[in-house]
């Protein structure tokens, strides 16, 4: 008799494809299980249901542990303290029941059980194999660190190869629950939805709890989606909690449409709302395309039956997992993708779809049978639903203690990674990246940094804006700035006044100027030549310069104020502003009075920007002559040359030279 | 050294009179100078065409300010060469069984270790950032702060028992307050933050190194006149007796400072890193805590308690807490550089604000 440990939870999300893994491998009855997980968690709740119901034998065992709350968190002890107890009590599970492999399927709960199976493999007190599954297109960080003791990581996606260096990859599939694979005849599961097979038929839902984003976005989409003949079926989801009420929701939206919608009542029977559906191969098997969120195990069901998928993942997730699964099954062929962006809503900001980018994306397909074909072949060529075998024959393998012979981890493209980096890594990439969909991604991780509540994020939010060019982002941008919000309570004591801090303000300005011109942001560059924050001020000048912004009369007097009584930075920025800006003619009063400036680089701004009109054809040198004496060009400031480095510079170019 | 050999010459060989030169303490101070200048001359080459050859080269560190491009590749730990020429100058001028030469000795080591580590990470990870983490950098620097303190305020000290935990202030006659075992946390944050300063400061050519040699000028009178019985008396400071070794070191870390400024000044040929900087700035630290004159530095060194401030109140309140820049730049001496004042208009005039600053640091001898 062969004995495997499975571990993993935490959430269901974890323990699912460990138990299918558990029912193909123990059904045949040569081997004996035992599960490892945190008490009082999903997994043993699930466990136990099973245990008492008699569907599965696989007696529960616990040992303790907790997420990982960041190396600066104050819980940091704790953790490091749970995790060796668990260690120790996951030791004595795995020495008592002595397995021949351990099967981990990530979460925080699979930490104990993992590093203890590797502990004692090293003092030799346990012979026994090491197999982890990933779900997630981005690896989840338990799977990162575990993956570097474990024998072998399968993977689900083949994109997570690139976010578990160091690491032995298979790539297998997702273990879906035995049953599901087979797809019902279409007409057969029209019937019994009560659906006319001979129409076009949407299936669209957010998971069991439902999506709010999803769903309010179809509800204002439906009259256009009947009115084509096209029959919705809808999963509004159960959530009954104190954030969202989906049923209740669903109710008053059926109101407001039977309301406001004139033709509803003819358009009603083509509408199928559920709060949830018990068997969704019925769902799937009817319908010609689905559209619903990017969980690992819910699309990669959907996939491997060959169903043409509008995938809409959740904005906001650790690691992006959602849009790393669903960028995953786009760069297969095998599904479309539709981002989230920030929507306002009232005073908030939410993660949402907006209806009419819904309603284009979902007629494009329905209306579009090739294309629809052409995402189930890549579905079905990329997509298997054997995974649950594939990983029962390599927990075998490793049960004999050999190390499975693989076929090469394959190319993991360019931009898999992007997920797993943070917006201020992101600007880094950026010019690296050469694919259009890469780019894509990181416009909507632009979207949602500039929603985040960490100011680091926002602020590198910004400057992926403006590097962008990203006009989306504008209306958030100026939302951002007229921000009048209060900060902590530490910065209000040191006579700050503005919750969006000074680097903010100052690239927000930076930004706009990257971006086409509109009487918004001209509103918020005027408004930011009266920021406390001198940078701010600064750049909003330089901006106002870049734009070409008509110069007002109050833009004008806050500029003649700025040559005269700011500081240099701010002189020297009126100067290049004037090029820009202001009619040459003009220079006697703007320029001139720059030449005795106490500092040389304002003085050597003004003379650039008298060059500019210069060259430009503004303005004859002829005119400036008589006055180009008054110009004090003494400098404080001057830029040595080094002979011998520009030497080297010719011979092998600046990168040698940096290095000799 | 020298001392032991003049005296093994005269008294038992019956060597010339002259060699009694040696007991007078500033004779050996302006040898000890000569000494570690010359030795620093000599070596100053070898050290940088070894640095060169190790490929010990400056990684420069971006502070946004007007072109750091020229400086890059620059060899750095040129503070090695500081520390040997200091060794091998004072350890021949020295009073061995000092035990104000040997705590000396000591600071420059450990701080030195500590700066040769920090050099070390950034030189192998390629960038300012690889270096030492602040925690670690602060936590060697505080421990050795710790048993210094500890060891000042012991029994063991070569401090009389009325001046060992006392706090004296410049321009006050007298200890104005016993610390007691509080002045062990006093003397760790004397030492990190002392020996950070001078880290800070060491961000243009030859800006560390001779407001160091300035402070260390002003200390060593100050040694001086607490080791001598008659000046002491005079000017009413406690006499410690062998007190004027310090002033003997002092000349020894002047000699050699100018002998690495030598090679240092605008365009350097070599920068001291960390290494330099943490060396000298402990160094400093020990010598004005066993003189018991720590809190005159905030006159006398006035540029490294500028340049120190500037940065802890950019980085902590500005970029920390408030989100936004409060100078320029910080170290201060970038927040010049970026107004277009030139690298060595800079260096030069905190050059002159901290001989003022010695100046009216050596006020405080008399007026009190």
């Amino acid at each position: 008799m062969k004995r495997v440990v499975f571990t993993g939870g935490g959430t269901g999300g974890h323990v699912y494809p460990a138990l299918a893994v558990a029912q193909a491998l123990l059904a045949d009855g040569s081997w004996k299980g035992l599960y490892i997980g945190t008490r009082g968690r999903a997994e043993e709740r699930i466990l136990r249901g099973l245990q008492e119901s008699g569907q599965l034998d696989l007696p529960f065992q616990s040992a303790p542990a907790v997420g990982f709350p960041g190396l600066r968190s104050p819980r940091l002890p704790l953790f490091i303290a749970k995790l060796i107890l668990g260690v120790a009590q996951a030791s004595l599970h795995l020495l008592r029941f002595r397995p021949q492999v351990v099967v981990a399927t990530g979460g925080y709960a699979a930490a104990p059980t993992v590093f203890a199976a590797a502990l004692l493999r090293k003092l030799r007190l346990l012979r026994c194999g090491i197999l982890i599954h990933e779900q997630n297109a981005s690896a989840g960080l338990m799977n990162r660190m575990a993956g570097r003791v474990a024998d072998l990581v399968a993977l689900t996606f083949p994109e997570s190869a690139g976010h578990l260096p160091g690491c032995r990859t298979h790539t297998v599939g997702y273990p879906v629950r035995a049953g599901l694979e087979q797809l019902p005849d279409r007409v057969e599961a029209c019937r019994e939805l009560g659906l006319d097979p001979a129409r076009p038929v949407l299936f669209v839902f957010g998971g069991s709890q439902g999506a709010r984003a999803i769903n309010r976005a179809l509800y204002h989409i439906l009259p256009q989606l009947l009115r084509k003949g096209i029959q919705v079926l809808h999963g509004t989801g159960m959530s009954a909690g104190t954030a969202w009420d989906a049923t209740a929701e669903h109710a008053e939206q059926l109101g407001r449409l039977f309301r406001e919608v004139p033709d509803w009542a003819e358009l009603a029977p083509l509408y199928h709302a559920r709060p949830y559906f018990d068997r969704i191969q019925l769902a799937y098997g009817a319908a010609d395309l689905v559209c619903c969120r990017a969980g690992a195990g819910a699309i990669f069901e959907l996939l491997a039956m060959g169903r043409p998928a509008l995938l809409i993942p959740k904005m906001g997730l650790p690691g992006d997992h959602q849009t790393a699964n669903a960028r995953s099954a786009e760069r297969a062929g095998a599904a479309e993708l539709l981002l989230e962006e920030p929507l306002v809503e009232g005073h908030g900001i939410e993660a949402g779809v907006r209806p009419e980018r819904l309603l284009e994306a979902l007629l494009a397909l329905l209306e579009d049978k090739e294309r629809r074909e052409g995402l189930s072949r890549g579905a079905r060529s990329g997509f298997h639903a054997d995974a649950r075998e594939r990983l029962g024959r390599l927990a075998s393998v490793l049960a004999i203690g050999t190390l499975p012979t693989l076929d090469g981890a394959g190319q993991v493209p360019a931009g898999a990674t992007l997920e797993r980096l943070g917006t201020e890594q992101l600007l880094q990439r950026l010019p690296r990246l050469t694919d259009p969909h890469d780019v894509r991604y990181v416009e909507y991780r632009c979207l949602a940094a500039l929603c985040s509540p960490s100011w680091l994020e926002r602020n590198a939010g910004i400057k992926l804006a403006g590097r962008l060019g990203l006009q989306d982002a504008l209306p958030l941008l100026v939302r951002l700035a007229e921000d009048k919000g209060r900060p902590g309570l530490l910065p209000r004591l040191m006579g700050e006044r503005h919750r969006q801090n000074g680097f903010i303000r100052r690239n927000l300005c930076t930004a706009l100027a990257e971006l086409p011109l509109t009487a918004d942001s001209a509103r918020v560059l005027g408004a930011a030549l009266k920021d406390p924050y001198w940078e701010a001020r600064v750049e909003a000048i330089r901006s106002l310069g870049v734009l070409k912004a008509e110069a007002t009369e109050a833009v004008v007097r806050h500029m003649a104020r700025f040559r005269l009584k700011g500081n240099f930075e701010e002189a020297q920025a009126v100067a290049w502003w004037w090029a820009a800006c202001m009619p040459a003619a003009s220079w006697r009063e703007w320029i001139l009075p720059l030449a005795r400036h106490a500092n040389c680089r304002v003085r050597e701004a003004a003379i650039r920007a008298l060059d500019l009109r210069v060259h430009g054809g503004e303005l004859p040198l002829a005119d400036l002559k008589g006055e180009l004496d008054s110009f004090l060009l003494t400098s404080t400031h001057f830029r040595p040359r080094f002979p011998l480095k520009q030497a080297m510079r010719d011979l092998a170019g600046q990168k040698a030279e940096e290095t000799c | 050294m020298l001392i032991w050999l003049a005296d093994l010459l005269r008294e038992e060989l019956g060597g010339p009179g002259f060699l009694r030169l040696v007991h007078y303490l500033t004779f050996r101070a302006v040898m000890a100078a000569l000494t570690t200048f010359l030795v620093s001359l000599l070596i100053g080459r070898r050290v940088i065409l070894f640095l060169h050859r190790k490929r010990i080269r400056d990684v420069v560190e971006d502070y946004g300010v007007i072109d750091v491009s020229n400086k890059r590749g620059t060899p750095t730990m040129g503070g090695l060469m500081m520390i040997l020429a200091i060794l091998g100058g004072y350890l021949l001028w020295l009073t061995p069984d000092s035990p104000f030469a040997w705590a000396a000795v000591s600071a420059l080591l450990w701080f030195g270790g500590v700066g040769m580590l920090d050099d070390w990470g950034k030189l192998k990870g390629g960038s300012g950032k690889h270096g030492l983490s602040q925690l670690s950098k602060l936590g060697l620097q505080g421990a050795y702060g710790a048993a210094f303190g500890v060891w000042l305020i012991s029994a063991a000290s070569p401090l009389p028992e009325d001046l060992r935990s006392q706090l004296m202030l410049p321009f006050v006659k007298g200890p104005v307050l016993d610390l007691g075992w509080l002045a062990v946390p006093w003397v760790v944050m004397v030492f990190l933050s002392v020996s950070n300063s001078m880290n800070f400061a060491d961000g243009m050519d030859g800006l560390a190194v001779v407001p160091a040699s300035i402070s260390f000028m002003v200390y060593a009178i100050f040694a001086y006149v607490l080791g001598n019985e008659v000046l002491s008396g005079y000017l009413q400071f406690t006499y410690v007796p062998g007190m004027g070794e310090l002033a003997v070191l002092s000349g020894a870390v002047i000699g050699a400072g100018l002998g690495f400024l030598w090679y240092n000044f605008f365009p350097a040929q070599v920068f001291m890193g960390d290494t330099g900087s943490m060396a000298l700035g402990g160094l400093l630290s020990a010598v004005m805590l066993m003189l018991r004159q720590e809190v005159l530095f905030l006159i006398v060194g006035g540029v490294f308690v500028l340049e120190g401030a500037s940065v802890l109140i950019q980085e902590k309140i500005g970029i920390g807490i408030l989100g936004r820049r409060i100078f320029y730049r910080a170290p201060i001496h970038h927040a010049f550089e970026h107004r277009g004042v030139a690298e060595t208009k800079v260096v030069i005039r905190f050059w002159i604000i901290a001989l003022i600053l010695g100046f009216l640091g050596l006020l405080s001898l008399k007026v009190r």
